[in-house]
């Protein structure tokens, strides 16, 4: 059981909240492919954040696990979605989200 | 205003401008750097937040590897020389953050009014192992209200530590059955008989407690409660040694360390022999006022140790080697020999038990992942697994053409293959 901290987790929670919301604002504005990519992975920090937060508040350590697990899983996100990219840049020649909308026909 | 808060509020206006700064950035390569910085952010948080594990694994796999991977695809195709243009809906931008705004508030106000600060740590289940220390009573089995947590248990045995729930128990203690098939056992609760002492037991959450059946001077035998703290120690090196004084009568009793270089030489003084006490003054059980188990902790390494009470040497124990991060348990008992009626003096060493990790260290993020996350971790791994010939694949050149086949082709792919033959000359940017 950690010691008790001098800062109080909604601190951690809010400064997560704030994070995530810019991540969403990232993934609504810009254009660029890769940009979104890394506005989903400010995302995803922002969320590993929280639980890291609570899994000391509770003294669980489940919740370090769970944000481990999250990382695995956000690094083979990562590695799949950039060869995605690599692949329609080779074909289409942009990366402009606005004007990959060829699978709508 | 701590010196822990004035760091957070630093480390966390970095890690909001720094993610600012990636949002509106123009240049791809900038923005991945900005992005660093926020992860080094968030890995310094997490050491904060008692998880240095998963600090050095963010810096390592986030900042290091998945960051290096987004500069390698920003640098092969070129995303960093991308130009400004126009926005195709220009609504989007203050939409966007509109509503990104009203979330934020409503966040902040569910947040602050949530009184999430206010969730306790989870108490753990309180655990309780019995040790027979009484001579000359027959092996015994303990029951907890109706639960039976050892069976046939004889002098000097103890049985392993078990969770149970927190609460006032009665702690009744039956000659052990001797069958050989234990299932044929009549249960003593059910069948009336009379046990042969009857405790009640406090456990608290969160607490380790070793009983100990011991008996008093006049052979009637009662529970002793004695606390065994399991929790994480501060070093390596170090371990709990509890010494228990189960004799029922007598002066208080101390352990002390021999030096084994100097405590045999003739020439030297009781003084001089370098002895340390290591616990002192441990009372009878059945005196009032002293306590019959103190806690200490010590370093590890090859001990020899003494019972003795004032100046009188009561009994040597062997060398013992104490084992790091471990809590032992040494009783000093009585013990019936065969064919005499005075108890003689016997010092009882429990098979140490390791204590537990501190919290969001490798260590028990080890132990968890190994043995309760098990099918998750392989899982996972199996997925980046997957996840590495899918990117390979994925980025695979066509090699082999199909030379003067025909395929039917659809107009779709037509005006694709038309468009792809004539790429822009323009590429986008944001």
């Amino acid at each position: 059981m950690p010691a008790p901290s001098s800062i109080p987790v909604e601190y951690f929670v809010i400064l997560s909240a704030v994070l995530f919301i810019m991540g969403v604002l990232g993934v609504l504005v810009r254009r660029n492919a890769i940009m979104i990519f890394m506005s989903i992975e400010l995302m995803l920090n922002a969320a590993n954040l929280a639980l890291v937060g609570f899994a000391r508040q509770w003294g669980e350590v489940g919740g370090q696990l769970i944000v481990f697990f999250v990382i695995t899983v956000a690094a083979a996100e990562v590695a799949v979605g950039l060869a995605l990219i690599v692949a329609i840049y080779k074909s289409k020649k942009t990366i402009d989200i606005d004007e990959l909308h060829a699978l709508e026909g | 205003m701590t010196l822990e808060l004035a760091i957070f509020i630093i480390v966390a206006a970095v890690a909001i401008f720094s993610a600012a700064f990636m949002l509106v950035s123009r240049n791809a390569v900038h923005s991945a750097l900005f992005l660093v910085t926020n992860f080094l952010c968030v890995a310094f948080f997490y050491l904060m937040l008692n998880a240095p594990f998963l600090g050095m694994i963010q810096v390592t796999v986030y900042a290091g590897a998945i960051m290096v991977l987004f500069m390698f695809v920003i640098m092969l195709l070129g995303a960093e020389r991308l130009r400004d243009e126009e926005p195709r809906y220009p609504w989007l931008a203050p939409g966007a953050v509109a509503l990104t705004t009203i979330f934020l508030v409503v966040a902040f106000v569910s947040i602050v009014r949530g009184n999430v600060g206010l969730l306790k740590p989870i108490p753990h289940q309180p655990q309780v192992r019995f040790v027979h220390a009484a001579p000359g009573a027959p092996a015994v089995d303990v029951y907890l209200n109706n639960e039976k947590m050892g069976s046939d248990l004889a002098y000097r045995e103890p049985t392993e530590f078990t969770a149970v729930r927190a609460g006032d128990y009665n702690a009744l203690v039956f000659p052990a059955c001797t069958e050989a098939d234990q299932s044929k056992c009549p249960d003593p609760i059910k069948s009336g008989t009379a046990p042969v002492v009857v405790n009640s037991i406090r456990l608290e959450p969160d607490t380790t407690t070793t009983v100990l059946i011991t008996s008093t001077a006049d052979q009637k035998l009662f529970l002793m409660t004695v606390p065994t703290d399991m929790g994480p120690l501060d070093s390596e090196d170090t371990l709990r040694l509890t010494a228990v004084n189960a004799l029922p009568s007598g002066a208080p009793v101390s352990l002390i360390q021999l030096d084994p270089a100097k405590e045999y030489r003739a020439d030297l003084t009781p003084e001089q022999r370098g002895r340390v006490v290591l616990v002192a003054d441990l009372g009878a059980t059945t005196s009032s006022g002293v306590s019959s188990a103190k806690t200490i902790t010590l370093n590890k390494g090859d001990y020899l140790l003494a019972w003795q009470r004032g100046d009188e040497r009561l009994m040597t124990l062997d060398t013992l080697t104490m084992k790091p991060k471990t809590h032992e348990l040494l009783i000093l008992a009585p013990e019936m020999v065969a064919g005499q009626t005075t108890p003689r003096l016997t010092s009882i060493r429990l098979k140490p038990v390791r204590t537990e990790e501190a919290f969001g260290s490798p260590q028990q993020i080890g132990q968890s992942l190994l043995s309760a996350f098990l099918l998750p971790f392989e899982l996972v791994s199996l997925l980046l697994l997957v996840a590495m010939v899918g990117a390979i694949i994925l980025t695979r050149e066509e090699v082999v053409k199909r030379a003067r086949q025909r395929l039917v082709v659809s107009p779709v792919v037509r005006r694709i293959n038309r468009a792809v033959r004539n790429p822009s000359a323009e590429s986008s940017a944001d």
